[in-house]
């Protein structure tokens, strides 16, 4: 072993243990999620099958957040296809991304899926798609523009808002076509809640 | 893309044929059935439970926005009360069922037969009514508010009497349950997520007096037990029940809070959890009863044997 081999591994091992010992939040990471909250010390990376219930500990039912979710499935009795989408299919636990209009989402919306760093989603029906998330919407005070549903209010022909990028089957905002139901609005404040799947109760 | 999502499906289609086994054993050995989960067929997001009088649990869940009443013996569903919002904490006390109210943030009060005959303060008093507990020497509802990070002692009618612990006793406090023999409360909490690993405070079960100072604790991560600690329980030898929301086991300690192991595991088949969030010791059949949050049933273990 060169002594620049053995230097690596000991560089790597001191500085996760400074990091843990004085954490600091990188400015690549969420400043609301430390390593710690979800890496433990002897078990770095949690399980795969475990990811969800480690997001719900905190953010579901009985945990300590405020900001609740429950993962995005079918409503009981839903006619539409069976579907499951999980905490990290559309929240990326580790940072805001850039999208592909050169902005920043927020609310840790769209996924590294290729590499480039671009938020974007892997979709149930139109493969891997472009998600701009910007703002929470007008009900709470923000721009229409680039919230949940716009409508491609950017007129770039392309329907990216986080809620209209999958969806094709629902009837409204899907990524194919124009829709006037509360266009820019705040989905989950009181009709689509994160609480209820998004499922209107 | 299609791998992937073939692949999580993949694993989710399995969990109808595990429901559809369960339910079949269920209905073959439907009391007792100890180490088989059960599945009451309205359950759907189970948080708490409770026992109530007449051999009966009670289960706040969190998508039907319901209680529900089930009885013991046959495991069906005797009643769901709708509480107008997603409830936490449940318990029963004098004849009547308390409900934290996370929608709400405040308790309600319900008759057993469903109708709310009351709640404590205003809507948004107690941010996250995760736990609540009965005192039936005092008569007082002792609410946990996550959101505060205290506990709050109440009369049963709803006055607010005092804090029992204050504000930085606890660093992130997530159940809690009462023990009448020992008339300890005992506070299940995440500790401090942020800071050193060295310095922080560990997960924790803390064992309170009615003063609320601590009188005994037990550490997780470090001895190897839990890390998100909730739902506790005591059975009629002393021994603890902690669930452990993160890696779905149960930790179970001696009387003196020496570990002894640990049952359950992640999962789907029987004997397994997703994400539990509660347990309720029931001694007339030595049976612990498990909120399966995750896999949207109640799970039934025997009580912890030492081999």
């Amino acid at each position: 072993m060169t002594p620049v081999t053995r230097i690596i591994p000991v560089a790597l091992v001191a500085t996760v243990v400074a990091l843990l010992a004085w954490p600091v939040t990188a400015l690549a990471l969420n400043p609301n999620h430390q390593c710690i909250y979800c890496h433990q010390v002897h078990n770095l990376m949690p399980p795969e099958n475990l990811t969800e219930n480690l997001c719900l500990t905190c953010h579901g039912p009985g945990g300590i957040s405020t900001l609740k979710a429950t993962v995005h499935a079918n409503k009981v009795g839903s006619k539409m296809p069976p579907f499951r989408i999980s905490c990290m299919d559309c929240h990326d636990s580790h940072s805001n991304r850039v999208n592909h209009l050169g902005g920043t989402n927020i609310k840790l919306v769209g996924i590294n899926v290729d590499g480039t760093g671009v938020a974007r989603l892997y979709t149930p029906a139109s493969g891997t798609r472009e998600v701009v998330f910007e703002s929470r919407g007008t009900d709470v005070g923000a721009p229409s523009l680039h919230s949940f549903a716009d409508s491609d209010e950017d007129n770039d022909g392309y329907y990216d808002g986080v809620c209209e990028t999958c969806h094709t089957l629902v009837g409204r905002h899907n990524n194919y076509s124009d829709s006037a139901h509360n266009t820019g609005k705040t989905c989950t404040l009181q009709c689509h809640l994160h609480t209820t799947g998004f499922n209107r109760r | 893309m299609i791998p992937v999502l073939s692949r999580r499906l993949g694993s989710r289609r399995r969990y109808p044929v595990c429901a559809l086994a369960v339910l079949l054993c269920c209905a073959a050995m439907p009391a007792n059935a100890a180490q088989s989960p059960v599945v009451p067929a309205t359950v759907q997001a189970p948080v708490r439970i409770a026992a109530m009088p007449g051999d009966r649990l009670l289960v706040s869940d969190n998508t039907l926005q319901a209680i529900i009443v089930i009885d013991r013996k046959t495991l069906s569903v005797e009643r769901t009360i709708p509480v107008g919002g997603r409830p936490v904490a449940v318990v029963w006390a004098e004849g009547r069922i308390f409900v934290g109210n996370e929608t709400l943030g405040q308790v309600q009060i319900y008759s057993p037969d469903g109708r709310l005959t009351g709640n404590f303060g205003a809507p948004g008093s107690i941010g996250l009514p995760n736990a609540l507990a009965y005192d039936d020497q005092t008569y007082e509802v002792l609410v946990l508010d996550a959101l505060e990070k205290v506990v709050k002692v109440f009369t049963i009618e709803g006055q607010f009497l005092r804090l029992l612990t204050q504000p930085g006793a606890l660093a992130n406090p997530t159940a809690m349950s009462f023990d009448r023999t020992a008339r300890r409360v005992l506070v299940s909490d995440f500790g401090t997520l942020a800071g050193s690993i060295f310095s922080r405070p560990k997960p924790v079960v803390h064992q309170l007096d009615l003063a609320g100072t601590e009188v005994a604790k037990i550490d997780g991560t470090g001895t190897g037990t839990f890390v998100r600690p909730q739902g506790l329980a005591l059975d009629a030898a002393g021994r603890l029940y902690v669930v452990d929301s993160y890696d779905s086991r149960i930790y179970v300690f001696d009387a003196a809070g020496a570990p002894l192991g640990n049952l359950g595991g992640f999962g789907g088949d029987p004997g397994q959890l997703s994400l539990p969030l509660d347990i309720l010791d029931s001694p007339k059949d030595k049976t612990l009863y498990v909120t399966d949050h995750g896999n949207g049933r109640i799970a039934a273990f025997p009580e912890w044997v030492t081999p």
